[in-house]
């Protein structure tokens, strides 16, 4: 895949903020969510793309949506998964599932299991067919942080074989799981990530915000940003360290790789099927798409997004990237 | 503008000026004033002691030889008398030996520092002391007030003889409100602010038009990176509190107006032109050129013109009495207007006539003052209630300012040679800064707050070697090691209050080294903090 | 001392957006205090106390007390319903919401100044300085009102240890002078020079003041003078003040208390504040910085809003559970809110036109709120105020009258500019 041969086919803006982003395989449907609290479908390849608002809304912003066969699965911060049907855009069923904000939603590769993360730093299993919880993993990812202020819990990813799934929270503190059984395989650590002000502004920026297992499932990728100076904003570069990983072992980090010249964070991690190229995408006042050729071990080619990116889906083995952020839908085109 | 209805408007404003126009001046021309010939220091007695007559005032006693040394020594140089210097004018018998001491002080390094910081802080408010550089060139070389104004107007950097002037007006051009305003009361003694916002309803020097006025001199100044530039075009437009929006002119205090210099207004592509002009000048860090005529040197050149200097004149002679004396002759200082007259009107007028007669000689002004017997009586008033300040029959009490103090301190924990006065003096002022700043400016409202007492208490800054050194020179080693308790005692009020003991003093200080038996020298230390300590120490009194 | 004929007088300015320079002081050389006291006055304000909780940097006024839920400039975060019918705020502050009986949000201020800087002098000194007068801040005003020339505790105290925008947090006497300017802390919870140095023993420190002193008797003898006076005052208040250092040291609390107040270092301070209202020091401000979420707003106040809550709560219960409450007015401020429009990096910028504060507990409606904002919260809808009417309603709340003059010279200065009125629906 030549990463630098990759071109802005679609620049869409936007009224909202948009968070989620799902796409519907084979067709060039996508449904969008965000700061209007309405998930949205939309037609990329259409002419003049036109969105069609369905039934189905959260009490506030949607903060992620994944696709699992014809079920619509957004997360909020309102606490809430709702499941909605694909097709028909009708509400299928709702459920309180946290007690605070839900940051992220993963579903495991046979699109039975539905994984939801959020900041009451609790790990809950779905059934995706009934909306029935499986399990739940708490007390690993602490409420707080050492300095005592309220903790997020911002992202998890399942690994290509859905044994294992990975969480990451706002300190730094990274966990493997084993998916059938909720145990912990791995911890990792990615203090950097994490800024905590003592002096200057008493406060913290950044965490962990991104997770994606390579395809053999070895390496475990996390995004973020790096060590923040003036935490009024978000003005380091965007970070991605790549652990390679054992059960019940720290995990070696192999690579740290910072997207020079572009800041942010990183919102969105995802190996190409083939395993040698990472994309990284996300940003701050602006946004970006870096991709990483793990084989030279160093970023192969950035390229400048029309707007702060928050989620990313992909097609095609990666040659259609749909990414959406601050009042924009765009899809670049890779080779 | 539109001719005709500027001149309706011309003649409008000058029907205003002509009915005010026998109050702008503090009606000098019908006071009798002595001969310019006498000696200032004679004039002001002469004028000090009539008012006290008429009011049936007592003046206070003359202050003693060491309390006269002490003040004059703060007011001129800014420190206080060295041992040497108190035992040799004790010493002195003969008449003149206040002249010889006026005169000696004058002639040191330290007078000039002193007057500079002085005006430094007058002009600036800063206690970095921006025009430093500036101002002891200034006064080293004896420049007049009236030519230290016109630098400062003008600013011209690429002069070595001017060179530091600049921060005056950058510190304030962001804000050409308060430039006008800063200028008016620094130089012209008014505070013009209130006619900001309205015509003063009593005092009739003051109008819109007249703040409006003498902003307009400054409206054409403006910042380029680090550079000051002005136009040579500008004009000030204003709401007036009743009326339309109208051009204000360039006037001066008094009314007088000058055409507005330069050649007139430009049209848009002038202005574009300019701007582009002015980026360029940014982009290569160069000083943009003189414009063809400066509004600034215009307003120079106005006020201190025969019919108009009065105010420049008498600004400065009542700061530098406030400074002296402790009170002004005309208070508040920055209210020189006709509905505030001064408590000696003769004297002022006197005063400022002799200082403009005499090339705006700042050192001459000072001497006359410090010369005179009223600058020598006593602040101690025995018996009945003191006379009100504006009297000047009682020496007021000056707080030290944050550099005296701190030479002060650094002064009397030094024991100083007579032949080495001046180096230890210089020496001490240039270790006094980091103390001075953990002392307050000082302002004529100025109480002691109690941090300052707190520092001097607790502060381990304070009570550690920087203000209790030891070594052979040093006040705290040769006072541990005096023959007796009495030398002791003595050895410490002539070290940091500048006089010898007094008889109880000397006593009580000899009762406390004895009740602390077991370390003399922190005993000693004690004694030193306790009259560092005193309100003696802490004002110019 | 004699008046001036020809001075402006203070109502003359009401009406000048450009405030009044009038006859007075050059620069601040010139400024003669004298204040004059209204005898009704006095008595309304003896033993009122102030804390001001700081939000240094400028807290959002949407993540707090000013909800927009469901707007497009709302953010995230829901509303709650309060203790007060009708009334909802973030729901960051759930505490607060259940005890809003105390309070009363203002929600209408549009106060201009959207620099940290000069906002922060602003909202501290209820107006800006003029070319030639230094205006005291709310503290010093506030030593000077309700302190105790011969009180063995501080006048004012100023908490803030985070450095940035501790060089421009508006804290100043101004034309007061030093004597009644704030006890800063800034790098610790301990005062500076409160404690004997080791290097002098108890005895030695009391011989050596009692020395001084009886060169300041003798000194003082035939001779006036206010400034001579403040320096025997200020040494004079040394002991006491120095006890007072027991004040700052939480150590003296019941644990349960300490865990009430929570672990971190606002709630430490707001503890310490209390005890310091406690003791008879009449004003503390505990400044909590930094708020400024140009980026990722949503994060900063979901970390910083929930201990905003918590400790205000805590503090307020506290006071009330002391019988503490009626008499001292918890105020809540910045020196601005933050922008409706929420930028590419989810942040919200510097915003004055209409932002919210609050004040609790002495003489003030509690379960209230004034002013209301539009939809969007771009603009007041309603009950405009900008910073002089709520310094005005602060003053009047502590039994203080507003246009009570200081004088500078002969210049009367009130302590709200002229003609300002308190916001009567807000005083009890």
């Amino acid at each position: 895949m030549n990463v630098s041969a990759i071109k802005l086919e679609k620049n869409i803006s936007r009224p909202d903020i948009l968070f989620g982003v799902a796409r519907v395989p084979g067709t060039s449907k996508a449904f969008v969510g965000g700061s209007d609290f309405k998930i949205h479908e939309i037609d990329i390849d259409a002419a003049k793309p036109e969105s069609r608002t369905l039934q189905s809304a959260h009490e506030t912003y949607i903060t992620t949506l994944a696709l699992a066969g014809d079920s619509i699965i957004s997360g909020g911060y309102d606490g809430k998964l709702i499941w909605t049907k694909a097709s028909s855009g009708e509400r299928i069923r709702e459920a309180q599932a946290h007690g605070r904000a839900v940051r992220k939603v993963a579903i495991s590769p046979d699109r039975a299991t539905a994984v939801s993360v959020a900041d009451d730093m609790a790990v809950r299993f779905w059934n995706v067919a009934d909306g029935r919880k499986i399990r739940e993993i708490t007390g690993e990812h602490q409420p707080l942080t050492p300095q005592g202020f309220r903790s997020m819990l911002y992202a998890c990813a399942f690994s290509a074989d859905g044994k294992f799934l990975a969480t990451a929270d706002k300190t730094g503190h990274v966990v493997v799981w084993e998916a059938s059984t909720g145990k912990k395989a791995a911890t990792l650590a990615v203090p950097v990530m994490y800024t905590w002000d003592p002096n200057a502004r008493r406060h913290s920026i950044g965490g962990p915000r991104s997770v994606a297992f390579s395809p053999d499932g070895s390496l475990l990728a996390i995004g973020g940003t790096g060590k923040i100076g003036n935490i009024d904003h978000l003005e380091a570069d965007g970070r991605v360290e790549i652990f390679r990983w054992a059960k019940g072992d720290k995990g070696e980090k192999v690579h740290d790789f910072i997207t020079e010249g572009k800041k942010g964070l990183v919102e969105h991690l995802e190996f190409h099927p083939g395993g040698d190229i990472l994309l990284a995408a996300g940003g701050a006042g602006e946004g970006f798409l870096s991709f990483i050729d793990l084989k030279q071990k160093k970023i192969v080619h950035q390229e400048k997004s029309p707007m702060n990116i928050h989620a990313v889906a992909t097609a095609d083995s990666m040659k259609s990237i749909v990414a959406v952020g601050h009042q924009r839908v765009v899809k670049f085109v890779v080779g | 503008m539109n001719l005709r209805s500027g001149t309706f408007r011309l003649s409008v404003i000058m029907a205003a000026l002509m009915a005010a126009a026998g109050s702008l001046a503090f009606a000098a021309e019908d006071l009798v004033l002595p001969s310019p010939s006498l000696p200032p220091e004679k004039v002001i007695d002469q004028l000090v002691e009539a008012g006290w007559k008429e009011q049936g005032t007592m003046p206070a006693a003359p202050a003693d030889d060491f309390n006269w040394l002490r003040r004059v020594s703060l007011d001129l140089t800014g420190r206080i008398p060295t041992g040497p210097e108190v035992a040799a004018f004790a010493a002195d018998k003969s008449p003149g030996k206040k002249s010889k001491v006026i005169e000696s002080l004058m002639a040191s390094s330290a007078f000039v520092r002193h007057q500079a910081r002085e005006l430094d802080w007058y002009l600036t408010r800063d206690k970095n002391s921006p025009l430093s550089a500036y101002l002891n060139r200034a006064l080293a070389e004896k420049r007049g007030w009236d030519r230290i104004f016109k630098e400062l107007m003008l600013a011209n950097e690429a002069d070595a003889s001017t060179k530091g002037t600049t921060v005056y007006l950058k510190q304030k051009v962001r804000d050409l409100d308060r430039l006008t305003n800063d200028v008016s009361v620094a130089f012209f003694g008014v505070n013009i602010s209130c006619a900001q916002c309205h015509d003063h309803p009593l005092v009739s020097d003051w109008k819109q038009d007249h703040f409006y006025g003498l902003k307009s001199f400054f409206s054409r100044t403006f910042e380029v990176g680090e550079f000051l530039a002005e136009r040579d075009y500008g004009v000030v437009r204003f709401l007036p509190n009743k009326g339309k929006e109208k051009q204000a002119e360039f006037m001066f205090l008094t009314g007088a107006k000058v055409a507005p210099p330069g050649a007139g207004e430009p049209t848009k592509d002038q202005q574009k032109a300019d701007a582009k002009k002015v980026e360029e000048w940014k982009k290569s860090k160069t000083q943009p050129p003189a414009p063809s005529a400066s509004a600034r040197a215009k307003l120079v050149e106005l006020a201190l013109s025969a019919k108009e200097k009065e105010f420049f004149d008498k600004a400065l002679v009542n700061q530098v009495w406030y400074r002296m004396f402790g009170h002004g002759l005309v208070m508040p200082l920055d209210q020189m207007h006709s509905e505030n007259p001064p408590s000696h009107p003769e004297l002022l007028a006197w005063l400022a006539r002799d200082f403009s007669s005499h090339g705006y000689d700042i050192p001459r002004l000072i001497k006359g003052m410090v010369s005179s017997r009223v600058y020598g009586l006593s602040s101690r008033h025995e018996g009945g209630s003191s006379p009100p300040a504006n009297q000047f029959a009682v020496a007021r009490l000056k707080p030290l300012t944050p550099m005296q103090m701190a030479v002060a301190l650094k002064l009397a924990g030094m024991v100083v040679g007579a032949s080495e006065v001046e180096k230890k003096v210089e020496e001490a002022e240039r270790s006094a800064r980091g103390l001075a700043d953990q002392f307050p400016p000082v302002s004529e409202d100025f109480q002691v707050g109690v941090a300052e007492a707190l520092f001097m208490a607790n502060g381990s800054r304070f009570n550690g070697n920087e203000v209790f050194p030891e070594g052979a020179d040093k006040l705290l080693t040769a006072m541990s090691k005096a023959p007796s308790d009495d030398a002791r005692a003595d050895m410490a009020v002539r070290g940091v209050l500048a006089r010898p003991a007094v008889a109880d003093e000397a006593s009580f200080i000899a009762n406390y080294i004895k009740r602390h038996p077991g370390d003399p020298k922190e005993a000693c230390r004690q004694v030193i903090w306790s009259l560092m300590a005193s309100p003696e120490f802490r004002f110019n009194y | 001392m004699s008046s001036i004929p020809g001075s402006c007088t203070p109502s003359e300015h009401a009406a000048s957006r450009r405030q009044f320079l009038g006859a007075a002081a050059a620069s601040g050389i010139t400024a003669m205090v004298s204040g004059s006291s209204a005898l009704a006055g006095e008595v309304a304000k003896r033993g009122k106390r102030v804390i001001l909780l700081w939000l240094a940097g400028g807290a959002s006024q949407f993540e707090t007390f000013d909800p927009k839920p469901g707007a497009v400039t709302g953010g995230p975060f829901r509303s709650i319903q309060t203790s007060t019918s009708g009334v909802r705020v973030s729901e960051l502050m759930p505490r607060m919401a259940a005890r809003l009986k105390d309070t009363c949000l203002i929600r209408s201020l549009n106060t201009k100044n959207a620099d940290h800087g000069g906002g922060a002098e602003l909202m501290m000194r209820g107006r800006r300085d003029e070319a030639s007068v230094r205006y005291p801040d709310m503290g010093s005003v506030l030593a000077r009102e309700l302190g105790d020339s011969e009180s063995k505790v501080p006048d004012y105290v100023s908490f803030y240890l985070q450095s940035e925008g501790q060089g421009f947090s508006g804290t100043g006497a101004g034309f007061l002078g030093a004597r009644f300017g704030p006890m800063q802390l800034h790098k610790g919870t301990t005062p500076e020079n409160l404690s004997r140095l080791d290097t002098i023993s108890a005895s030695d420190f009391a011989d050596r003041m009692a020395l001084r002193e009886s060169w300041s008797r003798a000194f003082e003898k035939g001779r006036v003078s206010a400034a001579l006076g403040s320096h025997q005052q200020a040494f004079a208040r040394v002991g006491g003040l120095m006890e007072s250092q027991k004040l700052f040291d939480l150590s003296n609390e019941s644990a349960k208390t300490r865990e009430a107040y929570g672990p971190t270092q606002f709630g430490e301070q707001a503890l310490i504040a209390r005890r310091l209202v406690e003791a008879g020091v009449p004003f503390v401000r505990v400044g909590r910085a930094w708020w400024d979420s140009h980026g990722q707003n949503f994060e900063t106040h979901q970390e910083m809003v929930p201990e905003l809550d918590h400790v205000m709560a805590t503090l307020l219960d506290d006071l009330g559970q002391r019988g503490m409450l009626k008499d001292t007015l918890v105020i809540t401020l910045s020196e601005f809110g933050r922008t409706p429009n929420i930028n590419a990096s989810l942040g919200r910028d510097h915003f004055a036109s209409a932002w919210s504060c609050s004040l609790s507990g002495c003489g003030v409606v509690g379960g209230s709120v004034y002013g209301k904002t539009d939809d969007r919260g771009d603009k007041v809808a309603e009950g405009e105020i900008g910073a002089a009417r709520l310094f005005a309603t602060i003053y009047k709340a502590l039994g203080i009258n507003p246009q009570k003059n200081y004088h500078l010279g002969s210049r009367p200065v009130p302590l709200t500019d002229p003609g300002t009125e308190p916001v009567k629906e807000v005083l009890a």
